[in-house]
């Protein structure tokens, strides 16, 4: 047992946040702390690291627990630079090496001196146990993984940007000779690749692992066990977050039916108790009482409500929303995008992927800042577009959350903002809060929801889904899968992109690289290509691909019309059939050819109409 | 047979030579014999050094290389080195050339062969004065590899693990070979420890498996 948490009580101006928790962490044991935003899990770890002490129950820690802890703030030395702060981490390996060269000077100075080599065999062979020779090697290997270049490897910390340097931080702290890693959304500021990375580093890791990720692939990659926070407690899961899903659902279940049948008994007690107390089994009606006054009752479970967000249709008839052709950008000597090329139609998601730095943002704003007379991006400036990035939006502090959202969109009721407004967290007087009072998060997630509030025809997304806990990405997810516009979207999380993504567009080294199908179905290209294995047979843009897409979605419309023509001539064919069956038809043969010529006929229709149907379908496969 | 069954030391080596040859005729290499001495020790402890086995272990012959100047480059090559140099095969090593068994130097050239530490040192080459490749010595030091000499040494577990020859050898001399390395063993017991100090003693083949033996049967 590394840490031991009992009855645990921890409250803020007079909200419990935690009662009674029970937790353990035993060596080797791999958990996912999940629950909704505010239910109390940066608390918790807080208190299981001894960073607040101010809580109720007790908390026990071995001896033997060494403790890294990845934290929401970063504590580095910027004077130094990355390397140098990672390799800190060995500083007593890093004194061995140093004397290890100072009594080599000696040797060469004093070579008779068997005590001076004698304390060099004894450094060596602590330098070697203590794999002193791979140090620099592990440096480079988690500095490679966690997505920084080489070029970046010996620049200062103080001159990183945050993201950057919680990278750092992180780098620093997978470094260490920890036998319990805690982190607190690990996934943050890390790219799709590290991330990959990051999942298989942390599934081989033999230390135990307590973390809080919003990342649903991630976790399921990772954990073995899944711990959620809810009403105050925890609810052990004996598996990754599907296993939680499935089990959660299999706990309602059975506790319902469990309810169901209790409360039959209770009922069929009580009409027997009603029934007989003053009769002659007065007496056995009497024990019943007692027994049913001595029950543990069962408390119908709570059912999670499934939210359902729904993003109001687009409002244009345009298919052609924009084009881009052969667009390079350069900041100065770099060239950040190399003759790009694709299209965007009418009704595409797609999603943007590359490394942190690739130029994902620069290509975003190239064609959020475009002129209409550009001749690398026609915008089609007909369309209305929603922008979401983080700190974009613009606020004022004195607007009330309610307020914010209502000029945004007046064709809402109250309720309505209300309704949309506690989807994303903002419940009860919270609404009424003004914007200079919200932490970064709300901030975040109240811009998301004007992003996507008003009618609008083209969605860009640039990392939507930071500050959304599990259930909200999954709500977030849904609302984009069920949109019918366009989107463009920046993501990390997979499993998010995946919901709803039908094209995949890849930045590397200032190129494109185009896919249709979702992110996991092109997964092994595109690591492929960003490892450099695969670059031959690139696709630059997918202008190609649209024009034979425009010729499938001709060959749909028709298909779909000739799809109602089959369905009303089989109506037609079962009425006059029944017409025939009927006596009045039948005994009547001027009515009955009549019938059966119309009948022919449209059996005749009604095969020419299903040869065109599968003509038109091979032609579109 | 229990597989943590106590086994006399001869009868475990005959027990691996039998297994060895009779399912061994599917191998197309002739196995090697370990021992496995499961000691008893603290982080502080260091059980390293060498030693010459009774038996020597027929292998190809080793490649030596010695860093040395002037004379002691001249006893190097007439001694038998295989490569013999200083600055010059400092700068071929640095540029990837590994093609060389053991490595031998005289302390005064520790100054410049430190700086290939991390490619020796991941390779287990690094000369070092606890396995005697740190000398003036240098015709004594490539003798006695040439006769054999081998080194062990206890791991973080505080396990020593050491080929002491091959099925080929009779059970005799494997038992010559384990029973010396493990009197060298005894002898090095650190001063400051308490209790046991040998837990276990196993002996395996490559493809065989492990048996146990009892510590009375290698005294």
């Amino acid at each position: 047992m590394l840490i031991q948490g009992n009855q645990i009580t921890k409250g803020f101006g007079g909200r419990i946040l935690l009662e009674n928790l029970d937790i353990h962490v035993t060596a080797e044991q791999k958990i996912a702390l999940i629950g909704q935003n505010g239910t109390g899990k940066t608390t918790l770890l807080n208190i299981l690291m001894g960073l607040d002490n101010d809580f109720g129950g007790s908390l026990q820690m071995s001896k033997q627990c060494r403790i890294g802890y990845l934290s929401q703030g970063v504590n580095l030395s910027k004077d130094h630079t990355l390397f140098e702060e990672c390799l800190s981490h060995y500083s007593d390996l890093l004194k061995i090496e140093n004397q290890i060269s100072e009594i080599e000077i000696l040797m060469s100075q004093r070579p008779d001196d068997l005590s001076i080599q004698e304390k060099y065999g004894s450094l060596r062979h602590e330098f070697e146990e203590k794999d002193g020779y791979n140090i620099e090697n592990k440096v480079k290997q988690i500095l490679t993984g966690l997505g920084f270049p080489e070029k970046d490897w010996h620049r200062s910390i103080g001159t990183m940007s945050g993201g950057e340097q919680r990278r750092g931080f992180f780098a620093k702290l997978l470094l260490g000779d920890y036998n319990l890693l805690i982190l607190d959304e690990p996934t943050n500021h890390l790219d799709i690749f590290s991330i990959k990375w990051l999942e298989g580093f942390l599934r081989e890791y033999k230390g135990a692992l307590l973390m809080v990720s919003h990342d649903q692939t991630f976790i399921n990659g990772i954990v073995t066990e899944t711990y959620e926070l809810i009403d105050k407690k925890i609810e052990k899961y004996a598996g990754n977050y599907n296993y939680y899903l499935i089990e959660k659902q299999r706990r309602y279940e059975a506790q319902l039916k469990a309810y169901e049948l209790q409360q039959e008994e209770i009922k069929r007690t009580e009409d027997f108790i009603n029934r007989n107390i003053a009769g002659q089994k007065t007496k056995q009606a009497q024990s019943r009482r007692k027994s049913l006054e001595k029950m543990d009752v069962i408390q119908r479970p709570k059912k999670t409500l499934e939210i359902r967000f729904q993003i109001p249709p687009p409002i244009s008839s345009h298919n052609n929303f924009l084009k881009i052709k052969s667009l390079s950008k350069s900041h100065g000597d770099k060239v950040i995008l190399n003759n790009l090329s694709f299209n965007l139609e009418k009704g595409n998601k797609l999603a943007l992927v590359g490394r942190n730095g690739s130029g994902k943002t620069t290509l975003i704003k190239e064609i959020l800042n475009t002129n209409s007379d550009d001749s690398h991006i026609q915008k089609n400036n007909q369309i209305l577009l929603s922008y979401f990035s983080q700190g974009s939006t613009e606020m004022d502090n004195e607007d009330t959350v309610f307020d914010f959202i209502h000029n945004e969109n007046t064709k809402f009721t109250h309720q309505q903002i209300r309704d949309q407004l506690a989807i994303f967290q903002f419940r009860g007087d919270d609404i009424d809060k003004k914007i200079g009072m919200l932490s970064g998060g709300e901030k975040t997630r109240l811009a998301i929801l004007k992003t996507i509030i008003k009618p609008t025809d083209l969605l860009i997304l640039d990392e939507p889904t930071n500050h959304l806990d599990l259930s909200m990405r999954n709500i977030l997810a849904t609302a984009l899968r069920n949109y019918s516009g366009t989107i463009l979207v920046v993501s990390h999380d997979r499993h998010f992109l995946d919901e709803f993504i039908d094209r995949v567009f890849l930045l590397v080294d200032a190129k494109g690289y185009f896919w249709t199908g979702n992110y996991t179905e092109n997964e092994d290209k595109i690591v492929e290509v960003v490892k450099g294995i695969r670059r031959d047979d690139k696709l630059q843009s997918n202008t190609d691909n649209q024009s034979s897409q425009k010729k499938k979605n001709v060959n749909m419309f028709k298909v779909q019309k000739i799809e109602k023509q089959i369905s009303l001539l089989e109506d037609k064919i079962q009425s006059l059939t029944t017409q025939m069956h009927d006596e009045s038809v039948y005994s009547n043969f001027e009515e009955l050819k009549k019938v059966e010529e119309q009948l022919s006929h449209s059996k005749h229709q009604l095969e020419d109409f299903y040869n065109q149907w599968e003509d038109l379908h091979s032609a579109s496969e | 047979m229990n597989k943590d069954q106590l086994l006399q030391a001869k009868e475990a080596l005959d027990l691996l030579n039998n297994i060895s040859n009779n399912d061994g005729a599917k191998l197309k290499f002739v196995e090697g014999v370990e021992i496995h001495i499961n000691l008893n020790l603290k982080a502080k402890h260091t059980i390293r050094d060498t030693m010459i086995l009774p038996h020597t272990i027929e292998t190809a012959e080793k490649r030596i290389l010695v860093f040395a100047k002037g004379d002691k480059a001249t006893e190097a090559q007439n001694s038998g080195a295989a490569f013999v140099g200083d600055n010059d095969l400092i700068e071929r090593i640095k540029g990837g050339w590994m093609d060389f068994d053991i490595a031998i130097a005289t302390p005064d050239m520790m100054k410049d062969v430190g700086k290939l530490g991390p490619v020796l040192g991941r390779r287990g080459l690094m000369p070092n004065p606890k396995t005697g490749t740190v000398t003036f010595d240098i015709k004594g030091a490539i003798e006695e590899f040439k006769k054999g000499k081998i080194e062990f040494r206890a791991d973080k577990a505080g396990i020593i693990h050491l080929k002491i020859g091959k099925v080929s050898m009779s059970a005799d001399q494997l038992f010559d070979n384990a029973k010396a390395l493990f009197h060298e063993v005894l002898r090095r017991k650190p001063s400051d420890l308490k209790g046991e100090y040998v837990r276990s003693i196993a002996f395996s083949s490559t493809m065989g498996p492990g048996l146990k033996i009892t510590h009375q049967s290698l005294n």
